[in-house]
């Protein structure tokens, strides 16, 4: 569905960390990536493609102790969602302009929900994922931001007490997917589609979901269990440790799943120092 | 929203100053140092930072930068004192992993020409990778002293295992004022590099090599 042709494959993980951090340097001056963390409401100009959106976030969830990340929008996910629907030029821009009936699921969604709320509306059905203390924020964002009747969002809790509703197109959903628990996310996967049997999705989206060493390979066990022979997975990342990113290709590399880099000319000026965008396939030679 | 005050850190920075410069001259250019410890973080779970920030003056004249260049670049580096390497002097290295190490110690950082970026893994492998010390491409069209400059007043921030790290922001030659505006850059820096901003800031020191330490958070 996607040429890859013109992607750069990673072979070794040592020699593109290398190239990565020596060509595609970060800035100076570049901080943690957080949008804006002074304010629980937000509004977020996508330059580009001119879409606003007015975003919740949870400042008092993320000082908090325990897994706090989801708390607030990351720039690397505003960045990536005006790339993918503004710049003609970029590899996956007729998925998301064509009225696809694609199945997209997305990992670590976070409560800013941006992704879903844009592309939601443009392809068949859009599964947002994360943790379950970030869905009941993420589930308002949605409801907030996106051009549909607030109807067609529905989440786990919902969707059992209307078990009979009608699947219309353009459907948005919310499911807990916690990596370090692969199977209970793929068991809240299938249960909305009420078929132990249903389709895994056809692509994967995960933006700035890679950010210490304890997570990877959660995260990657995470996203090959979803992944068929046909799915493919879009990874938008923040430059930030060399070694963390090196351990995240070297995992993927492992799990035998294939590994690309979108070439520089590709991204968005934004995109092109201090960020990177990774497309994952499974491994056609085996 | 900055936490410290520069009236407070310019009292210490006078301490500081007064110390290295009568109290007890050394007869070395002490550098000031930024030590930081860090609270409520976790490192395994949360966000592993990395960040550099350019500084108006060079806190350390005396950083040692090799550059790695083409016959070009090679002239450029002996016109302006510096210390270059070209592809044969790499080649000759003979990818012995003690004579790149040693290499790798000997500088505080590279400028590579922007045609060998890619070659040098081939010829020098992952040691200076793994230091973190990955080369700054320059183009023929940069000024090279500029670009050396540039790479010498850039500092940078990273945390490993440990909760804290210690960053060179001065020395004790430079102004009151340009070390109290060095210090205060960096720290706010710092913290627009933690998750939870001064929540995550246990202490900050300023230090000279062989002086005392001066808590200013």
């Amino acid at each position: 569905m996607i040429d890859a042709s013109g992607f750069d494959p990673i072979d070794s993980a040592e020699d593109h960390i290398y190239e990565l951090y020596a060509i595609r340097e970060v800035p100076e001056g570049q901080h943690l990536g957080y949008f804006d963390r002074s304010k629980n409401e937000i509004k977020i100009s996508l330059e580009e493609s001119g879409i606003d959106l007015t975003i919740k976030q949870s400042l008092s969830g993320l000082n908090s102790t325990s897994s706090s990340t989801g708390f607030i929008c990351w720039q690397s996910a505003t960045y990536f969602l005006d790339w993918v629907i503004s710049k003609i030029d970029n590899p996956f821009y007729s998925i998301f302009h064509n009225n696809s009936n694609l199945v997209v699921v997305e990992l670590g969604t976070g409560v800013s929900g941006i992704c879903a709320s844009v592309l939601g509306s443009r392809v068949g059905r859009y599964i947002a994922t994360d943790q379950k203390h970030i869905l009941k924020l993420l589930q308002q964002n949605i409801s907030d931001n996106i051009s549909l009747p607030s109807n067609s969002i529905k989440n786990k809790q919902k969707q059992k007490q209307k078990q009979k509703q009608k699947v219309i197109s353009h459907q948005v959903d919310v499911i807990e997917y916690d990596w370090e628990y692969p199977e209970q996310g793929i068991y809240n996967y299938q249960e909305l589609f009420q078929d132990a049997s249903a389709p895994l999705p056809d692509v994967i989206i995960a933006c700035d979901t890679i950010y210490n060493d304890y997570l990877v390979p959660y995260f990657v066990k995470a996203l090959k269990s979803l992944m068929s022979s046909t799915t493919f997975a879009i990874v938008s990342l923040q430059m930030r440790d060399p070694t963390t990113l090196e351990n995240f290709v070297n995992e993927v590399i492992t799990a035998n799943l294939k590994i690309y880099s979108i070439p520089t000319h590709l991204l968005s000026k934004h995109q092109q120092k201090g960020f990177v965008v990774y497309y994952i396939t499974a491994n056609d030679t085996n | 929203m900055s936490k410290i005050t520069s009236s407070h850190v310019r009292e210490n920075v006078k301490k500081l100053l007064e110390f290295s410069t009568e109290t007890k001259k050394r007869n070395f250019l002490e550098t000031v140092e930024l030590q930081v410890g860090l609270k409520n973080y976790d490192p395994q779970r949360d966000k592993r930072f990395s960040g550099s920030l350019k500084l108006p003056q060079v806190p350390r004249p005396n950083m040692t930068i090799c550059i790695f260049g083409d016959a070009f670049d090679v002239d450029r580096a002996k016109s302006i004192g510096a210390e270059a390497m070209s592809v044969d002097d790499l080649k000759k290295l003979n990818k012995n992993k003690k004579l790149i190490k040693k290499l790798a110690k000997k500088y505080n950082a590279f400028v590579a020409s922007e045609v060998l970026i890619k070659q040098i893994p081939r010829l020098l492998g992952p040691t200076l990778s793994k230091a973190g010390k990955f080369p700054t491409p320059v183009s023929h069209n940069d000024d090279l002293y500029g670009k050396v400059q540039d790479v010498k007043s850039t500092i940078k921030f990273q945390l490993k295992k440990v909760l804290c790290l210690a960053v060179a922001v001065g020395n004790v030659e430079m102004e009151e004022d340009i070390l109290v505006n060095q210090i205060m850059m960096s720290a706010n820096f710092l913290v627009s590099l933690l998750k939870k901003n001064w929540q995550n800031v246990g202490s900050l020191v300023i230090k000279s090599t062989m002086g005392p330490s001066f808590r200013i958070y």
